[in-house]
């Protein structure tokens, strides 16, 4: 049957039996409506958990938590406490994996210290009795903004070196004089720091608003000069550390970044280690507390985390795993919701047809007698569902792509402001809509097949003489 | 291209049809056969229920079920495949049938148009839409393309049941009580429409039917009854 005539009988079908076939599109369209917006609610939630909030082509290991008093409690024991250790060949075992992309060895303080600064875009300085800080492969973080990510002390080498110095007076701003107590140094530029879009999120929608201060997320992207601030290093609210006289360094934050630790700043790993040795000894700068590893692809961190166990690593924060498994559990439970409507929408197609087809047996039969084969009524039945189906599945897309725009309104003005929420909730790949489209598509073939195997099987001859 | 007409278009041996099973069963052909020559109309009669229907559509292809031999145009039937045997029914058979089964939700030009939903290769339209045209005014509905088929009479109606099967030039035309349907004077005037079309075309008819005066304008008469061809003349 050539496809221009299969095309009339079905714009033909389309106006002869418009009512029943709007029902049953009906149905398909409904089920279609809820697979697509589910599904791409689950998407775009997914994408900002595990995009922004946990992202997953990543995988933070460290020794087991029992080995480790944790930070906190290492400044509270006047820095003391043996920190974790990742010895250099258990990362050089993970950068032999096939699975890992990249392994960037990370170094808490092993000491304590606070901090006081963000007058410039504040408009007073804030104190924070603690500081919690990584060091970290400056490879690992990349380009930032326009400042480098490195160990100031860097800049000093080579010919041009930098101004010796014993107190920062003597240095010329923003660059302060990196130097322990009683000896000579460097004049410096501030050590950079790069911090979490968490950690902004936090502050912007939970500090700020609590304590009158403005935001300062954007603030923070578009300076190039950075936020430059005052570390005490050494000593904390908590204790002091266990060497070392404490003293005043200078950093800069530099911008946002993913690798940044959630709570708490991000500096060069090679500036971490120096005060480490300064204020634990030399055993604090020649290991690493965590290893940052990024996966090859995103569904082999089962196969990186496995490797980790055999070498006596954990990962840190199995949160994005959590939330992945959380969330591909609620997906599926929409999904099976959804599917059961099309289901429904499917066994409403096959009575609607079967009534067509009984309807039809002297037309089908007259068919059949002017050269149709049981084939050619077989195609003819499939190609009205499957438009029926198309149809539908288009509609239903549409629909629940009306519907996102509603959510995503009603969440911008119904809903509070909290850390990450997106400018829409939903995300429709274009696999989604062809993959609702050919579920909608298959659903109507199926409840049509029925049908459309009886039509072809109607014995015309009987069916002829029976109305004669 | 043209398709040479064969000299003997159906060959009929031994046709035996039944219904049911066991005892229920019920013949309704019992063991017939016939001849039918190219250009030759043949009509058959019989009372109701005598199984010419029956007959005429196995000769159609229509009905598979039966025992006994069939050849149409030299091929044998029951050696053909159900798309072969749709091919054979599109391409080199037209049928008439007594409750003329016309669409009714098309108009009159797309009734006469039907058989070419079915055939393979892409028509031209616009010759075929000239010749549905055409075979319009050869059966009397000149100017009545545009019509629905419930604004016809049963004359009028049976009139496009033949121009329909009439428009892929069959070389076989099998018509079941064409004027069943029809009164006296109707079913005279499309009598007379298959007798110019057998004369004038030389097409070959096969009309089963239970009234006297169609069975007189056929070239030759086989009298059925209950399944059995009891007189042929």
């Amino acid at each position: 049957m050539r496809l221009s005539a299969l095309n009339k009988l079905v714009l033909r079908d389309l106006v002869r039996v418009r009512g029943a076939l709007v029902t049953s599109g009906f149905g398909i369209m409904a089920g279609t409506a809820a697979l697509v917006f589910f599904l791409a609610l689950g998407l775009g939630v997914r994408g900002v958990l595990l995009g922004e909030v946990f992202p997953i082509d990543q995988v933070e290991l460290e020794p087991p938590k029992g080995s480790s008093f944790g930070q906190l409690a290492s400044f509270a024991l006047g820095g003391g406490a043996k920190a974790p250790r990742i010895e250099k060949d258990e990362i050089e075992a993970l950068e032999a994996s096939p699975f890992v992309a990249g392994v960037y060895p990370k170094l808490q303080f092993s000491f304590p210290a606070s901090a006081r600064g963000g007058k410039e875009l504040l408009g007073r300085d804030l104190n924070t009795g603690e500081m919690i800080a990584d060091g970290i492969d400056p490879a690992l973080v990349g380009e930032v903004g326009d400042l480098p990510f490195r160990d100031p002390l860097e800049a000093c080498e080579g010919s041009g070196g930098c101004q010796r110095c014993a107190t920062t007076k003597e240095c010329k701003a923003p660059q302060y004089c990196e130097a322990r107590q009683n000896e000579k140094g460097f004049c410096v530029d501030p050590v950079p720091a790069v911090v979490s879009r968490y950690i902004i999120e936090l502050f912007d929608k939970s500090i700020a608003p609590a304590h009158g201060y403005p935001q300062i997320g954007e603030k923070l992207l578009s300076r190039a000069e950075g936020m430059v601030f005052k570390m005490w290093i050494g000593e904390s609210y908590l204790g002091q550390a266990k060497q070392g006289t404490p003293r005043w360094v200078h950093a800069r934050v530099v911008g946002i970044s993913d690798r940044a630790i959630d709570i708490g700043i991000t500096m060069p790993i090679q500036t971490v280690r120096r005060w480490n040795v300064e204020f634990s000894g030399d055993g604090a700068g020649d290991a690493y507390s965590s290893v940052m590893v990024k996966v090859a692809e995103k569904d082999k961190v089962g196969e990186v985390v496995e490797l980790a166990d055999e070498l006596g690593l954990t990962p840190k924060d199995t949160r994005a795993r959590d939330v992945s498994v959380l969330l591909s559990g609620v997906m599926a439970l929409l999904a099976l919701v959804a599917g059961i409507i099309l289901i429904v929408s499917a066994s409403n197609i096959a009575y609607t047809f079967r009534v067509l087809v009984n309807d039809r047996r002297r037309e089908i039969a007259l068919y059949r007698a002017l050269g149709a084969t049981g084939g050619d009524m077989m195609k003819w039945l499939l190609a009205l569902a499957l438009t029926v189906g198309m149809v539908g599945g288009a509609m239903g897309v549409l629909v629940a792509w009306a519907l996102s725009l509603g959510a995503d309104r009603l969440g911008a003005t119904r809903l509070p402001d909290f850390p990450f929420k997106p400018e829409t909730f939903f995300d429709f790949p274009p696999w989604l809509v062809l993959g609702a489209l050919g579920f909608a598509a298959l659903f109507s073939l199926l409840g049509a097949l029925g049908p459309a195997r009886r039509a072809g099987k109607v014995d015309p001859a009987a069916a002829l003489a029976a109305l004669q | 291209m043209t398709v040479e007409p064969a000299e003997v278009v159906v060959r009929a041996t031994d046709i035996v049809k039944r219904y049911g099973d066991g005892k229920a069963t019920k013949v309704a052909v019992d063991h017939v056969s016939l001849d039918v020559e190219a250009g030759e109309f043949l009509a058959i009669l019989g009372p109701s229920g005598c199984g010419k229907s029956t007959l005429l559509g196995i000769l159609g292809c229509l009905d598979r079920t039966f025992e006994g031999k069939l050849s149409l145009f030299e091929q044998d039937v029951r050696a053909m495949r159900d798309a072969e045997l749709a091919r054979l029914r599109g391409a080199r058979i037209g049928f008439v049938f007594q409750a003329f089964h016309l669409l009714g939700h098309v108009d009159a030009r797309e009734n006469v148009l039907a058989p070419t939903l079915f055939v393979r290769e892409r028509p031209d339209e616009t010759k075929l839409r000239k010749r549905a045209d055409d075979l319009l005014d050869e059966v009397g509905l000149g100017g009545r393309g545009d019509d629905m088929p419930s604004t016809m009479s049963g004359g009028e109606r049976q009139r496009l049941a033949v121009a329909r099967a009439l428009l892929l030039e069959p070389e076989l035309l099998l018509c079941d009580e064409p004027t069943g349907n029809l009164d006296l004077e109707t079913g005279r005037s499309v009598t007379e429409l298959f007798t110019r079309l057998h004369e004038e075309r030389g097409l070959t008819i096969v009309a089963v039917t239970h009234e006297e005066q169609l069975a007189q304008a056929a070239s030759r008469i086989i009298r059925l009854a209950a399944g059995k061809v009891v007189e042929e003349e």
